[in-house]
């Protein structure tokens, strides 16, 4: 234990010398600032009030998604270079274990990861939620009405789950940096998957053939809080457990095959 | 430019070791399904995103991507002393990243007209040309000023920041058409108009002025930002 505590001083020593933490650390703040100030100023000028809710519900499901990718990404690059410089062969001979020091990433760019979602949910929320507010036909629609502070914590914590599948399966499939990108290309088509459980075809029994992704059903969780009436009435807590179960299973899994790549 | 076509025929190699054209396409057909099942006004607002995505952002990363992982592996210096010029190998680069963005271009373009029955202008041809083009050069320029791998990770996350969200704002019909009209001066933003004009009803000023946006954009950093620089870069190791 008292060797992840050096190692987390260490973190917090290098945190703005450290390029990845640094990210992790401006990224919902440039989050906030278009949620908070650029898109609600946008919105004004949606005149159609139908394609302002799904827009302003768009908006909430990708940000909110965004920070778990983009941590993905961060952290499959790490691996993919401790690989390619061979980083782990020093720290096998450290008294630091090479799956000891993997774990202590995961959990580290995971901890990052989800505060962030939560700054940014909660941020927006508080600076900007009565932008978000609309009037559709006589009908007041308030995406934030239905995500208590509970459900927004279950959301971060499954949501974020997906960020250590994404870095272990790009570092465990690529065997360099290059293939790193050309898996992130494919994985591009996460960012998609909650835009997708709004189109037409994906509202009703296709959408669960996306259930395969590991975003699918955090973002389904999301979809069902904020906008009950598009949601197929897939109980919240219900998507929040297939999610979290599915999302332990995938990383036990590629953090197994992620062992013997690098072995 | 007689080495020009061993020079692309390496690049094709590279890239098939690397797996970028194999996923590449694989991805793309990932988008059929997706294409195929949803309707074609939800079609008209994905397609140009999807292409873009390719053409710009993918473009830009994976040149520099590519060059980091040379430099680091040697074989840049290599080819600095083999009986080729610069611009050639240069050049070798950026086709190689166009024929990666017209081979996704071609897949969705295809799928398009068989499931909805619409052909996408074929304009879309050489306006991928050009936006990859323009952005393999971004690309480049990122890699050149990058001291190591992270940052130019953290170079590349704040150009998609600063330059890219725009137009992905714009694509989603998110920004005021005052706001597009100040931005078309950008590249990302240029590039987003010329490729959603292919299917998306656009006006003709705005197209030409894209257009010579990005052939100026292209032709200014290649002269004066890239090219100066990427023999010295490549010499470095």
């Amino acid at each position: 234990m008292r060797i992840y505590l050096s190692l987390l001083k260490f973190e917090i020593k290098n945190i703005l010398r450290d390029k990845m933490t640094f990210i992790m650390l401006i990224y919902p703040i440039i989050m906030l600032l278009a949620t908070t100030i650029l898109l609600p100023a946008l919105l004004e000028d949606i005149e159609s009030a139908t394609s302002l809710k799904s827009t302003i519900v768009v908006i909430i499901i990708v940000f909110a998604g965004l920070g778990a990718f983009i941590g993905g990404a961060l952290l499959a690059f790490l691996l993919l270079d401790h690989k390619d410089e061979h980083i782990f062969d020093s720290i096998s001979v450290t008294s630091v274990s090479v799956s000891g020091y993997i774990k202590f990433k995961m959990v580290y760019v995971y901890i990052l990861s989800v505060i962030s979602t939560l700054v940014l949910i909660w941020g927006t929320q508080i600076f900007a939620g009565e932008q978000y507010i609309v009037n559709v036909g006589g009908v007041i629609f308030n995406p934030f009405s239905g995500l208590t502070a509970l459900k927004t914590i279950m959301y971060a914590i499954v949501m974020n789950l997906y960020m250590p599948v994404l870095g272990l399966f790009i570092a465990t499939k690529a065997k360099n940096k290059i293939e790193g990108f050309a898996y992130l290309k494919a994985s591009a088509l996460l960012v998609a998957v909650p835009v997708l459980l709004l189109v037409a075809p994906f509202r009703l029994g296709w959408q669960y053939f996306l259930g395969v992704l590991p975003n699918f059903w955090a973002s389904k969780a999301l979809l069902t809080a904020v906008y009950p009436s598009l949601s197929d009435g897939f109980p919240f807590i219900v998507a929040i457990l297939i999610g979290a179960i599915y999302n332990i299973v995938l990383i036990r899994l590629l953090y197994k095959n992620f062992l013997k790549s690098i072995q | 430019m007689r080495n020009l076509g061993k020079l692309i025929s390496g690049e094709i190699e590279r890239a098939t070791k690397y797996k970028i054209l194999t996923v590449g396409v694989g991805v793309s057909l990932l988008w059929c399904i997706i294409i195929a099942a949803i309707p074609l006004n939800d079609v008209k607002q994905i397609v140009p995103l999807i292409v873009f995505t390719d053409s710009a952002i993918m473009s830009a990363i994976l040149i520099s991507a590519s060059l980091f992982f040379e430099r680091n592996e040697g074989t840049l210096s290599t080819l600095a002393i083999a009986p080729c010029s610069v611009l050639e190998i240069l050049l070798s680069k950026i086709i190689m990243s166009v024929v990666v963005a017209l081979l996704s271009t071609a897949i969705i373009f295809v799928s398009v007209a068989i499931f909805h029955g619409t052909l996408i202008n074929f304009m879309l041809v050489p306006y991928v040309i050009l936006v990859a083009t323009l952005n393999s050069i971004i690309g480049v320029l990122i890699s050149l000023h990058s001291r190591d791998f992270n940052s130019m990770l953290v170079n590349f996350s704040i150009f998609v920041i600063l330059l890219d969200l725009p137009a992905v704002l714009a694509s989603v019909g998110l920004l005021p058409n005052w706001i597009e009209l100040i931005t078309i001066i950008l590249p990302s933003q240029a590039s987003q108009i010329l490729i959603t004009s292919t299917l998306v009803s656009t006006e003709l000023y705005q197209v030409l002025i894209s257009l010579g946006v990005v052939v100026l954009w292209s032709v200014l950093l290649l002269i004066l930002a890239v090219y100066p620089k990427f023999k010295e870069y490549m010499v470095k190791g």
